[in-house]
């Protein structure tokens, strides 16, 4: 680089040398990105109901800022949560909004951390732009940003640990194996999705090493999964039984020994040990033929290129510093915290063996029953971007590999970049999809990759495009925003035009579950559906005049970036909805048996009845076991709260008592005269059988009556079966009815059916009714 | 460390777009100065957006976008109007459907306005450029176009938006240039029935301060091209209605000619009210710089004499076509205020570019100055006790009290005063300029924030006659949380969450608001009053005029009807100005102490009754809602 070119991004100080007195656009741009950042994840964070696994993780932070300590227990993740959030209530008291502060601020840093991966061997800096920009409007990240739930936080850890391998990778630098080793230690104390981000991160740097140190080991891996796959089968048609069940729930010594002692006798475990023994000593042989007699660190990795990983783990095993310094700061990030600051020794066996093994364990138990095609259809609803680029950037980059292959030259290093993404990507979504528990929440971390992953393929369209401009005369710079105003005009002309058809009167029809009110079609659009079609006849034509114009290339690259602005604006309209209007209502696939607005409600309104009763928060207020959470949480300010289990022992004196459907039996009807009931939805969720359900047959799920909700066919269902659902689900889309069901869902999240709900009531002694109705209207 | 990052990081790549600097160091008062003027606007327009309810009109258009957006039907009236829809339609697409962001668009094309004003620093100077800024952040009109959801704020925008294209455009004609100047105009026509009116008013004004120069012969075809474009593109929603070009058309100047010139001159006293009762510091700077383009011209900026002296022809001529077609409301005043607002900012200019700053920061200049403020608040105390009338036995203590102000304090102030402006290097006028401008200034900024309170009563505010008033939002929260718990667990595909069961009837000749605020009800009619409201569902609501209720209701007996106010009403004083009262009260002490307490506080002599509207509640409902109530049978 030369002197002018360092001059150029060296930022100029003011005389006093501290601020400088020019920034460049690119600061400014991350300047603007970051206000956004803080604007969207802090604004109005309170207004949303708290969720139910919120109210459990606000409530247990709360009583440990009110001093009766803190103890990791598997069931709700790891302890960083409850930590962080126990000391923003000892600082600014509890509230709604306090619970979601420290997610807001990961959320914030997460938009930022796109930034460390400018270089040009990584995103560059134009990819690193779009990342940033891409991940402030992700809806699924922004909304979790504002959700007290640890995903966002092992999302940050995740990320975290990302850059410090590649960073690391490209250039050796010990405070990346610092970062690294940091991040590890903070990911283990967020949630158990650290595991399988382990998993993908450790294999890719291990078939990275290998590919460059030795192949070899890549065909014994491969013999030894082979011969372990041969091995479980055999056994199977010989008739052994499953692998014991482990035991999750609160298990005793006794238990976890007997578990033990089980596994290890089974035989799939005695092959698969025995293999794995095998597969070791082949590649202890293989390497130490390699090595030849140098050290082993040397021999093998010694001749790895620079910038490979192999080069990097070489290094990383000489130099050692970062390394150590690295491990053993997150050794005492997860000591530290698991031991609830050393309060409670045992958290570090629950933390580690503990976490895993209830959540191994959990995997069988299949709760929510999602189908193996949840995070197919899931993503896609929210991450537009991401989700269309996906099978583009597995494109460009098998083409850019095939090329590198068939002219012999090595891959650069965005290439590397790349495909650890796309790895990182497919193994993540693969995983979250075997995994028996399927939860929405977990999107983000599928999210994450797709979107860095978009954010590098249109870094290099925009870098084709500026490179270009300079030499483009100005008509042709012309054209090219013409081109790309014309793909966006079209995609809104195509919104306006479905929105518009898809817009007919609601009917009465006969569906699989019942006649239903239901949306048609306006009538002349459905005798004229061809319409629909035309701004997507118009935008080929638009392409091909703009291929002939300006090349294929600046073509492709116009419509990444004009198609990425047009879709900016899709996310943007589906993750505001989500986020600040509705969300706490479930006219979304992502929000999850939500906790209702009526709870916050019901809550304001007991605050100001017992305001003006008692003058203050004296309230006698009962609940029971099915009301419990949330309302542990909304009743904590009231003393004279009383939880009374299942059943009331005796007639209620408190004047409010809160109840939940499953607890309403003609007794505590008859306990409660002298009272008037208001039911409301404590919890509700999204329609799933009518909808997304009904997409595939889903075998793996255990429970046989959600296998099938697309026909009357009774399970066993094969593959051949699974495919044949799929195929009708899709071909269902060339009619004009289905497309317009579809279109209007994921636009305007209108839904088929009612949502579910599970209610409770709000019983008031008779004398205090009018009190109430007075403060409600 | 930040600084190693950044060099080591980008090793490898040539500078690009990417490393463009933005000189902080270049940041000049007159760059302060403009960010003070934004964030003035931002602050003045921002804070409590949406205390205030929803307008008929505004709804209307919120109502017409959403529809767009979802696929809706919108209504006819949307055609006289395209822009406004569409921007309001992308508005809430992006972010979903509320009053805040119905009125987001005003506010976002009221801060695109004072950024428009930045190019025209060429033609007017850098100073007058700078004082407009300030005067349209500060002006009421603008402030009240910008938080309303209409076409206030997009006429301004596109006014200024067609005046810097088309000053441009003559200074350097090029093709480009006309065809962004057409489209400009086709914006500005597309914003409501008054674009017709202000586009040539501003391109009138645009061929005078560029010094009347022509367009090339072969530009009027780009600037057609331009025009058409943009007329045909949005008209037609991006060519998704293909009738809405001819559409728009009639629609359009349907409305200019029936809502505008077919009355023309009814109610033309309002703007010059307007003018002066809230744009009085307006008044005030145009006449400055009036003085300054006649008698001083020399002491303007180089080249700015000529469009100064446009500003102020295109002022006078936008005031009197405002009064005569603009009718009574905000958009109409703004073919006023707008030119106004330029002009003043050429006095503003010409007044603080008179000024010689030094002197202010250093003792003198300034004692100057606060010993005007005390002489001006002397004077004012000495006018108010003129003007009071005192009882038969206080008048010796009246007297007492006017004489000891005035020799005791008001002319030792005025001494005082004399004495320092003889002390001082410059001309005393720009500074006595500076605190008249500073008070009324104030009085200004008080009477631009006071549109956003409804807890402040101002029942002679002229902009805020016709508003909806706040009993219809906590009448509609109350609406909504009753149907909730009566019908939480009624759902359908049209209701999926529940709650919203209640069926309700509206009377169409108030139907907005209302249904804006309750479109989330599948059941909700809207009825002409000659139709009885039963139907086939007897409605559990009846929002109606109070005299169309016993039509509406019909047989039905089991109703329990109140009335609230709807909307702010027209003052009698403003509705039917007694002329002679006035002009007598313009020599009169004690009129004008009213006057001068007016622009303060909007109190009138006789207030008028609000326009009312019957809610009317189902017998339990009402029951729950009032509490146990004898009122079972409609009036």
């Amino acid at each position: 680089m030369t002197g002018a070119q360092v001059a150029a991004r060296t930022p100029r100080r003011g005389a006093a040398g501290i601020l400088p007195t020019s920034i460049s656009l690119e600061t400014a741009l991350y300047g603007l990105i970051f206000l956004a950042a803080v604007l969207t994840r802090f604004w109005d964070l309170g207004s949303r109901a708290l969720h139910h696994d919120e109210s459990l993780h606000t409530y247990y932070s709360w009583l440990y800022a009110e001093g009766f300590g803190y103890q990791h227990n598997p069931l709700m993740h790891g302890p960083f949560l409850f930590h962080a959030n126990a000391l923003l209530y000892l600082l600014f008291g509890a509230s709604d909004y306090v619970s979601r502060v420290m997610p807001a601020a990961a959320g914030v840093i997460v938009v930022m951390l796109p930034w460390l991966l400018r270089g040009p061997r990584l995103l560059g800096r134009w990819g690193a732009l779009f990342a940033s920009a891409l991940l402030l409007v992700s809806p699924s990240i922004l909304f979790y940003s504002r959700f007290i739930r640890h995903d966002i936080y092992c999302l940050l850890g995740t990320f975290a640990l990302a850059i410090a391998v590649v960073r690391y990778v490209e250039r050796r630098e010990p405070r990346w194996a610092i970062l690294g080793g940091l991040a590890t230690g903070f990911l283990f104390t967020t949630k158990e999705v650290s595991f399988i981000v382990l998993f993908i991160f450790v294999t890719y740097l291990a078939i990275a090493v290998a590919l460059r140190a030795a192949p070899g080991l890549l065909l014994i891996a491969a013999g030894a999964l082979v011969a372990f796959g041969a091995a479980a089968m055999t056994f199977k048609a010989l008739g052994v039984g499953p692998l014991p069940g482990i035991p999750w729930d609160q298990p005793t010594g006794d238990q976890i020994w007997r578990f033990t002692v089980a596994l290890f006798r089974h035989p799939v475990v005695v092959a698969g040990i025995g293999i794995a023994l095998l597969a070791f000593v082949a590649a202890v042989w293989l390497l130490d033929r390699r090595r030849a007699g140098a050290g082993w660190i040397e021999g093998i990795l010694g001749s790895a290129p620079e910038g490979s990983t192999a080069a990097a783990l070489r290094t990383l095993l000489t130099e050692r510093r970062g390394l150590l310094i690295g491990a053993g700061l997150g050794t005492l990030v997860f000591v530290v915290l698991y031991s609830s600051l050393f309060s409670n020794m045992m958290g570090l066996a629950s933390g580690t063996f503990g976490a895993l093994g209830y959540w191994l364990g959990q995997q069988g138990v299949q709760r929510g029953e999602q189908p193996w095609f949840y995070y197919l259809l899931l993503v896609p609803q929210y991450e537009f971007i991401a989700a269309l680029f996906f099978p583009v950037a597995i494109v460009c980059a098998g083409w850019r590999w095939l090329r590198a292959w068939r002219s012999g030259s090595p891959l650069g290093h965005r290439d590397y970049v790349q495909a650890f993404l796309i790895y990182w990507a497919v193994l993540m979504l693969g995983v979250l999809s075997w995994a028996g528990e399927k939860m929405p929440w977990l999107t983000v971390h599928i999210a994450l990759p797709l979107t860095l992953l978009a954010a590098a393929l249109l870094g290099d369209a925009a870098e084709r495009l500026v490179q270009g401009w300079h030499d483009w005369t100005p008509a042709r710079r012309r054209e090219t925003l013409a081109a790309g105003a014309g793909v966006v005009g079209l995609a809104v002309a195509w919104f306006l035009v479905m929105a518009w058809a898809s817009a007919g009167p609601y009917v009465e029809q006969a569906t699989s579950f019942g006649t239903r009110l239901q949306r048609t079609l306006r009538p002349w659009a459905a005798d004229h559906w061809w319409v629909v079609y035309i701004p997507w006849l118009l935008l080929a034509l638009l392409l091909v005049a703009a291929a002939v114009r300006l090349g294929v290339r600046r073509t492709l690259a116009t419509l990444a970036l004009a198609g990425a602005v047009a879709l900016t604006m899709g996310q943007v309209h589906v993750g505001w909805h989500m986020t600040y209007r509705e969300g706490d209502v479930p006219t979304d696939m992502l929000i999850y048996v939500q906790t209702s607005p009526y709870v916050p409600r019901v809550t304001k309104e007991l605050e100001a009845l017992s305001q003006e009763m008692t003058g203050g928060m004296d309230l006698e207020v009962w609940y029971d076991s099915g009301t419990q959470w949330p309302f542990n949480w909304y009743l904590r300010n009231f003393p004279n709260r009383r939880y009374f289990g299942t059943q009331l022992t005796e007639k209620p004196t408190a004047p409010v008592v809160l109840v939940s459907q499953d607890n309403i039996t003609p007794q505590l009807e008859r306990q409660l005269e002298g009272y008037t009931f208001q039911q409301y939805p404590m919890r509700w969720w999204f329609p799933e059988e009518q909808t997304y359900r009904r997409f595939a047959y889903a075998p793996e799920l255990n429970n046989e009556s959600r296998q099938n909700y697309q026909d009357d066919r009774q399970p066993p269902f094969t593959l051949l079966d699974v495919a044949g659902s799929v195929w009708r689900s899709v071909w269902s889309l060339h009619e004009p009815q289905q497309q317009g069901k579809i279109f209007r869902l994921v636009a305007f999240r209108e839904l088929p059916a009612p949502i579910g709900s599970y209610w409770f009531r709000v019983y008031v002694r008779d004398d205090l009714v009018p009190y109430l109705n007075g403060l409600r209207y | 460390m930040l600084h190693r990052l950044t060099v080591f990081d980008q090793a490898d790549a040539a500078p690009g777009a990417l490393d463009r600097r933005l000189d902080l160091s270049a940041l000049s008062w007159e760059g302060v100065g403009w960010v003070a003027a934004a964030l003035l606007a931002a602050l003045v327009r921002l804070i409590q957006l949406t205390t205030w309810p929803l307008g008929a009109e505004e709804a209307r258009i919120a109502t017409d976008g959403l529809a767009l957006a979802t696929g809706g039907t919108v209504s006819d009236n949307a055609w006289t109007h395209p822009l406004v829809v569409e921007a309001e339609a992308l508005a809430m697409f992006l972010f979903g459907p509320s009053d805040g962001v119905a009125r987001l668009v005003p506010v976002l094309a009221g801060f695109g306005a004072i950024a428009l004003l930045w190019p025209l620093r060429r033609w007017v100077g850098r100073g007058a450029a700078l004082g407009a800024a300030v005067l349209l952040a500060l002006s009421p009109t603008m402030v009240f176009t910008a938080r309303q959801a209409g076409a206030g704020s997009l006429l301004v925008a596109g006014s200024l938006l067609v005046l810097v294209l088309l000053l441009h455009h003559l200074s350097q004609p090029t093709t480009l240039s006309a065809v962004a100047t057409g489209a400009a105009a086709g914006l500005l026509l597309l914003t409501g029935p008054l674009g017709w009116v202000a586009l040539p008013l501003t391109a009138g004004a645009g061929i005078a301060m560029a010094g009347g120069r022509r367009a090339r012969p072969r530009d009027l075809s780009g600037l057609a091209v331009g025009l058409l474009l943009v007329l045909i593109t949005l008209s037609t929603a991006l060519f998704t209605r293909p009738g809405g070009f001819s559409e728009f058309l009639s629609a359009s100047l349907g409305a200019l000619w029936r809502e505008h010139l077919a009355n023309a001159g009814t109610q033309w006293w309002m703007t010059p009210l307007v003018l002066v009762v809230d744009e009085f510091l307006l008044l005030v700077l145009a006449v400055v710089a009036g003085w300054q383009v006649l008698v001083n011209p020399e002491r303007l900026p180089f080249g700015t004499a000529r469009p100064a002296r446009a500003i102020l022809g295109w002022a006078v001529v936008g005031t009197v076509v405002a009064t005569i077609v603009g009718g009574a409301a905000a958009a109409g005043y703004s073919l006023a205020v707008l030119p106004l607002v330029l002009a003043g900012g050429v006095g503003l200019g010409a007044l603080v570019g008179g000024i010689d700053w030094t002197e202010v920061w250093t003792g003198r200049g300034l004692a100057f100055v606060v010993a005007v403020f005390l002489t001006f608040a002397a004077l004012l105390s000495t006018f108010n006790t003129l003007g009071s009338t005192p009882a038969t036995s206080a008048r010796f203590a009246w007297l007492l009290t006017l004489a000891i102000l005035i020799l005791l304090v008001l002319v030792p102030l005025l001494l005082a005063t004399v004495w320092l402006a003889r002390r001082l290097d410059q001309p005393a006028t720009g500074l006595v300029g500076l605190a008249v401008l500073l008070v009324l200034g104030a009085v200004t900024l008080h009477t631009g924030v006071m549109l956003g309170a409804t807890n402040v009563n101002r029942p002679g505010e002229p902009l805020l006659i016709g508003s909806t008033t706040p009993a219809v939002g906590r009448w509609i929260a109350r609406i909504e949380t009753l149907s909730a718990d009566l019908t939480t667990f009624t759902q359908n595909a049209q209701d999926p969450t529940g709650g919203h069961a209640f069926t309700i009837v509206l009377d169409e000749e108030i139907a907005q608001p209302f249904a804006w605020y309750l479109r989330d009800f599948p059941n909700l009619r809207v009825v002409n009053a000659d139709e009885p409201a039963t139907g086939t569902t007897p409605p559990d609501v009846v929002i109606a005029l109070p005299e169309h209720v016993p039509a509406l209701l019909g047989a039905q007996d089991d109703y329990v009807p109140r009335p609230y106010a709807l909307t702010v009403p027209t003052p009698p004083s403003f509705a039917q100005p007694d002329w002679g009262a006035l002009l007598a009260g313009l020599t009169d002490p004690a009129q004008i102490r009213h006057f001068t307490e007016f622009l303060l506080d909007r109190q009138v002599s006789v207030p008028a009754e609000p326009r009312a509207f019957a809610l009317v509640l189902r017998a339990d409902h009402a029951e729950r809602v009032y509490g146990p109530t004898t009122e079972t049978k409609t009036p």
